[in-house]
């Protein structure tokens, strides 16, 4: 609790200071502002009581009415840049999350578990980020109102202190009741409204939108969503009961307080103790107490409900990352990799998911040589996916060693072995940044202008770069941003070459990156691919098996092992497994 | 229309008791000072002591137990129009749903929902706000009336009172004036940010979705360290976005200010009238706490009215983009001919068309027959058509001219529902929800022999029948955190398991194989032709090896048909088809050499 209360205050004054600031003068003004309403009334009683002269009782009282002016504005004023202030601190909570997203393990981001996590943190993110500082600064107000109003009564009489202080406990422990009841819910509030949130998604989504008519899903959609709207209404239902019925003891105990408060208040006025100008202003006071209270006790409870979201957003934040186990201190590391393509080593390399039952890869022995190109191919689930993954520094190996020019990868850090690996995908994402950006994958001051075009080249698209009138700056995705331009598909694959010529790494792996391309723009690929990489140890994926023809060597995995491995005449000389693959992708082909 | 009319109703009552709530206070308290200023009996005050409470705390119980009714009506009526826009989107016609004018508007009316809050809400609360500020106004207003009787009767000056009265009025216009000119600047303002943050929005959007949210992407940002670069950029548009918030809060502060000024600046003068009328004993002490209080709740009354109907009017806005999407016409599903089901009879007559916005056709003068049981497959470059024109044939966009006739009547004779009842189709981009599998391969419709056949077929039945619940588990973690895994294959294999299982005359796959190995493809490819044989069956691919065992190929080349034959047709043609099996044959053929 106090490290989550901490580190809001550190997140608010971040990025808020100016409003943090104010909202100083903000409580005093909501502390005081009542008070003065009170103390206004008081002075038109007391100046007619004490018959006061006419000017004097016009300045006392333009005294406090400009206090009461000045306190006013300021509330006003600063109220409207607390509540838009309070919305950029989402933004400031997201950065956070966002960079724990890019930069820890890629496990955690690519298992399901690491998924839902971060989900749940974003989630809560809108929740409590939005409401944390209109509720500690709300939580300031109350207990500050409270405990000067509960002064002012201490001081005019000890029973009715007394009294106050014994109401407000006991309606404490009502309301911790009832909360400790509200928070068992929580979990089932949450679920539900997650679900709402993905039929409501889902609906809206026009990949969905086809299914959902072709094959009749709306009736499915519209039931849950009704299902689970009627599931959130009746747990709001119990929750808010429950608050209710605390709420209606609040209302009798401070009923009571009034009433214990007025009967001494006139019980000293009627003996002359007390003038009819304080007893204004004490009762005004009493009667004020309950509402401090009130909101005091709803803020202890949100305050409560928020640490309960934050949870969820410390959860992701402090999810472990393996990085720890590495072997060397990072500045031993500069030496290690010299040659321009070092030679890879897998020493029986196993991998398991978490929680699965089984390795994916089971004792991988592998050496490949500097400057090799090394086809994987096998069938869906083969495990081609993950030990590309574990070449790439994405994943560790659960047992066994990978060695880079002899030294085990895992005394590199993450950041120092990606910088050796250069990769392409089969689904491409372009930012909406210029055609710069995109390939230098840096900031445009530190992307190498010159090195761009000449990347651009070697992928063959700089004739193409060059038609456009803003050049390298010409920004990408006309989808998002209207002064953008779009790219067919296999010029796209191309900025991906150059986007992997210009990191210019010693090791490349190539992830099916064609598998979405027609015939003629994918053999243009690959023959660029076949060009780019005489001199880099490379690696080529795929289940077609044409497209790792001109490899060294082709490893064929089934069921995380390699079970063949040759050159593709060796192997199709084998017959075993490869060779019926292939017989069985070109079967179709043979007849033309 | 029951649900929304008890929400106006208990509405109304917090509204009036919100109202009242502040003079009941008041007025026992000028009861409870004028007896303890004239020295009454303790008797006489502790019955006003005993009124005060009791009256204050049976309001506040009532305030309670309508506010519970009130927060849970509101969320039903929220809940209730966020259902509409649901099932709105479920039903509304495809092409117009895909338009970029609805996209928009449905991505503007996301980003005010979290910028702004719940629409429905708001205007539930802005309602609240006005009723209590003119039940507030009224009863002020009582109290003003008596202090006048009073006043009257004491007897003064008629010329003087006039003047006074008029100044009184002039003081009241002023307020609500500057109140509104104030409001209505205030909303246009707010409605301009808003429109104008649209364009930001939508980058913003992206990085949250097709970034941060997309875990496969994950990859190129460790590889290629482009976390930096990322952060820079969408730092920019978050920041961009502060600051509309930030110039969005200044703004409303201006506006609160000039409305406290105003506000506090009347309440100020008539409060000094008043403790002059006291001072000159035409009223009493306890009344002055009466008539000041009185006062103050008028001009916050006053206030309070006019921010609500600005507020209101501001929300109106908002709520225009809800009725403007949920005024959207659509198909009409029930009307049309029924279909003859034992048949298929399709012909692209001339048929043209083209996106709303865009100039070029993408399809252009489009004509072929598909005959009944025929298994017809159309092949080509990406993006020369053929899936537009699967789309057309679904009935998901219409033609721009040129008709497309089933069984000799244009397909949009036919009713609508038993037209898609009447075909199955894998999608390219096919998409199984996180629901139950029963739910997403029968819909509402209940477990039978049937299913499990074809799941069996498709190797699939084991894999279910081991899942936690069966046929009953769900699938992915968005919707269920129990949810089963499945991978791509899976996921193919539960798709085309759902088209077979449709069991329709007409049978559509559109290029579902492309994340298939080999072995997988051409065993599915067996298993769809053989279990389909006596169906019209439509194979879109890039692939070309699928379509040898078709009758009939169907050639695209930029929105047009290039060339049509059997395969062996094709290749003597020496055309487009050749081209394209030459390029993706080359290496098979030359291995077939060596071995």
């Amino acid at each position: 609790m106090k490290r989550k209360i901490s580190f809001l205050f550190s997140q608010i004054w971040a990025g808020e200071k100016t409003v943090t600031g104010i909202s100083v003068i903000y409580i005093a003004a909501c502390v005081f502002l009542p008070y003065l309403q009170i103390f206004l009334t008081k002075t038109l009683v007391a100046g007619i009581e004490r018959q006061y002269a006419w000017e004097k009782f016009v300045a006392v009282f333009a005294i406090i009415f400009l206090l009461h002016l000045l306190l006013s504005s300021a509330k006003g004023w600063i109220a409207a840049s607390i509540e838009w202030g309070s919305k950029t601190i989402v933004n400031n909570l997201l950065k956070l999350l966002d960079y724990k997203t890019m930069t820890t393990d890629y496990l955690n981001v690519e298992g399901m578990t690491g998924q839902s996590l971060r989900q749940k943190a974003l989630n809560s993110v809108y929740i409590f980020g939005q409401s944390a500082l209109p509720k500690l600064v709300s939580i300031a107000i109350n207990f500050l109102g409270l405990l000067f109003y509960g002064i002012t009564v201490g001081i005019w009489n000890r029973v009715i202190l007394f009294t106050v202080i014994l109401t407000t406990l006991i309606g404490y422990f009502l309301t911790y009741l009832q909360h400790g009841y509200e928070m068992k819910r929580k979990e089932e509030i949450v679920d539900t409204e997650k679900k709402l949130q993905y039929l409501e998604t889902e609906s809206f989504s026009l990949q969905a939108a086809r299914e959902i008519r072709l094959y009749d899903m709306s009736g499915v959609i519209s039931g849950l969503y009704h299902r689970n709207t009627e599931r959130r209404i009746t747990a709001e239902r119990q929750v808010c009961a429950g608050r209710l019925y605390a709420n209606c003891a609040g209302c009798f105990l401070s009923c009571i307080r009034n009433f214990v408060a007025y009967f001494y208040l006139i019980h000293l006025v009627t003996r002359n103790q007390m003038a009819i100008s304080d007893f204004v202003l004490v009762s005004g006071v009493v009667s004020g107490l309950s509402g401090w209270l009130f909101g005091l006790l709803e803020d202890v409870a949100a305050i409560r409900k928020m640490c309960l979201y934050m949870d969820d957003y410390f959860e992701y934040l402090d999810l472990k990352e393996h990085d720890k186990d590495r072997l060397l201190p990072a500045h031993k590391q500069k030496e290690k990799i010299s040659s321009s393509s070092p030679k890879l080593e897998l020493i029986q390399v196993s991998f398991r998911y978490e929680g699965a039952g089984e390795d994916t890869l089971k004792n991988i022995n592998l050496t490949i040589q500097p400057g090799e190109k090394l086809g994987i191919v096998g069938k869906n689930g083969a495990g081609k996916t993950t030990l590309i993954k574990l070449l790439a520094g994405l994943y560790k190996p659960t047992q066994g060693r990978i060695l880079l020019n002899g030294i085990d990868v895992m005394s590199y850090t993450k950041e120092e072995y990606y910088k050796h690996i250069s990769a392409v995908f089969q689904d491409i994402v372009l930012l909406p940044v210029g055609i710069l950006q995109n390939v230098s994958s840096h900031k445009k001051s530190a992307s190498n202008e010159e090195r761009v075009w000449r990347s651009l080249e070697m992928a063959g698209l700089s004739m193409k770069v060059q038609t456009f009138e803003q050049g390298l700056y010409t920004p990408m995705r006309k989808d998002v941003r209207e002064d953008a331009i779009d790219l067919s598909g296999g010029e796209q694959q191309k900025l991906m070459i150059a986007k992997a010529m210009y990191k210019d790494s010693e090791l490349l792996i190539l992830d099916e990156p064609t598998a979405a391309l027609d015939p003629i723009s994918e053999n243009n690929i690959y023959q660029k691919y076949n060009e780019l990489t005489q001199k880099i140890t490379s690696f080529f994926i795929s289940h077609r098996l044409i497209s790792t023809c001109f490899c060294d060597r082709i490893i064929l995995l089934d069921e995380g092992r390699i079970i063949e491995q040759g050159t593709h005449l060796s192997l199709l000389e084998k017959k075993g497994m490869y060779w019926k693959m292939f017989t069985l992708q070109s079967q179709y082909y043979k007849k033309g | 229309m029951k649900e929304s009319k008890i929400l106006l109703l208990m509405i109304f009552l917090k509204a009036f008791l919100n109202a009242i709530n502040p003079f009941v206070a008041i007025y026992f308290m000028g009861e409870l000072i004028n007896g303890l200023y004239l020295g009454k009996n303790s008797e006489s005050i502790f019955k006003q002591v005993y009124l005060l409470s009791i009256s204050i705390l049976l309001i506040e119980v009532i305030c309670q137990f309508i506010g519970y009714y009130e927060k849970i009506s509101i969320q039903k009526a929220s809940y209730g129009q966020s259902k509409k826009l649901l099932e709105k989107a479920l039903r509304l016609n495809y092409q117009k749903l895909e338009s970029a004018e609805i996209q928009e508007l449905l991505e503007s009316i996301k980003q005010s929902k979290f910028q702004r809050g719940d629409v429905f809400s708001k205007q539930a609360e802005y309602t609240e706000t006005l009723l209590t500020g003119i039940f507030t106004t009224i009863s002020s207003m009582v109290y003003i009336g008596k202090f006048v009787k009073e006043k009257m009767e004491y007897g003064v000056n008629p010329g003087q009172f006039i003047l006074l009265l008029v100044c009184f009025m002039v003081l009241v216009i002023m307020t609500i004036s500057i109140t509104i000119y104030n409001g209505t600047q205030h909303n246009r303002y707010v409605y301009k940010r808003f429109t104008d943050v649209g364009p930001i929005n939508r980058r913003y959007g992206f990085y949250r979705k097709n970034i941060f949210q997309n875990f496969k992407y994950g990859k190129e940002i460790r590889i290629f360290d482009e976390s930096n670069l990322i952060q820079d950029e969408f730092g920019k548009i978050s920041k961009e976005i502060d600051t509309f918030f930030r110039a969005v809060g200044r703004q409303e502060s201006i506006f609160r200010l000039i409305n406290i000024l105003s506000n506090i600046f009347m309440k100020g003068l008539a409060y000094i009238y008043i403790g002059y009328n006291s001072f000159i004993h035409v009223i009493s002490v306890g009344d002055v706490v009466v008539y000041s209080g009185a006062i103050a709740q008028l001009f916050a009354g006053i206030i309070q009215n006019i921010e609500a109907i600005t507020n209101l009017k501001g929300n109106e806005k908002f709520l225009g983009q809800y009725l403007k999407f949920l005024e959207l016409s659509e198909t009409e599903q029930h009307k049309g001919h029924t279909i003859n089901q034992e048949w298929v009879d399709i012909v692209f007559e001339h048929v043209y068309f083209k996106h709303p916005n865009g100039n070029a056709w993408i399809l252009e003068n489009v004509c072929f027959h598909i005959s009944n049981r025929e298994h017809v497959a159309m092949v080509g470059l990406n993006g020369s058509g053929k899936t537009t024109c699967v789309r057309l044939l679904l009935r998901l966009y219409r033609p721009d001219s040129g008709k497309i006739l089933l069984n000799g009547k244009d397909i949009w004779e036919y009713n609508l529902d038993e037209y898609w009842k009447f075909m199955s189709v894998v999608f390219q981009d096919f998409k199984l929800f996180s629901f139950s599998l029963k739910q997403n391969l029968l819909g509402n419709k209940e477990e039978n022999d049937t299913i499990w056949q074809v799941l069996h077929e498709m190797g699939m039945k084991e894999k279910i029948e081991n899942m936690y619940e069966g046929i009953e588990s769900c699938i992915y973690k968005e919707y269920d955190g129990k949810g089963v895994m499945i991978s791509g294959g899976e996921a193919q294999k539960i798709a085309v398991s759902k088209a077979l299982y449709k069991n329709t005359p007409m049978f559509i796959m559109d290029e579902p194989t492309a994340a298939l190995d080999p072995l997988s493809e051409s065993q599915l490819y067996e298993k769809v032709n053989t279990m389909m044989k006596n169906k019209t069956i439509l194979y879109i691919s890039h692939r070309l090896s699928s379509c040898c065992f078709c009758d009939k190929i169907i050639v695209w080349k930029d929105g047009r048909i290039v060339e049509m034959g059997t395969h062996s047709e094709l290749l003597e043609e020496n055309g487009e088809y050749r081209r394209l099996w030459d390029a993706q044959s080359e290496y098979y053929r030359g291995e077939e050499l060596l071995i």
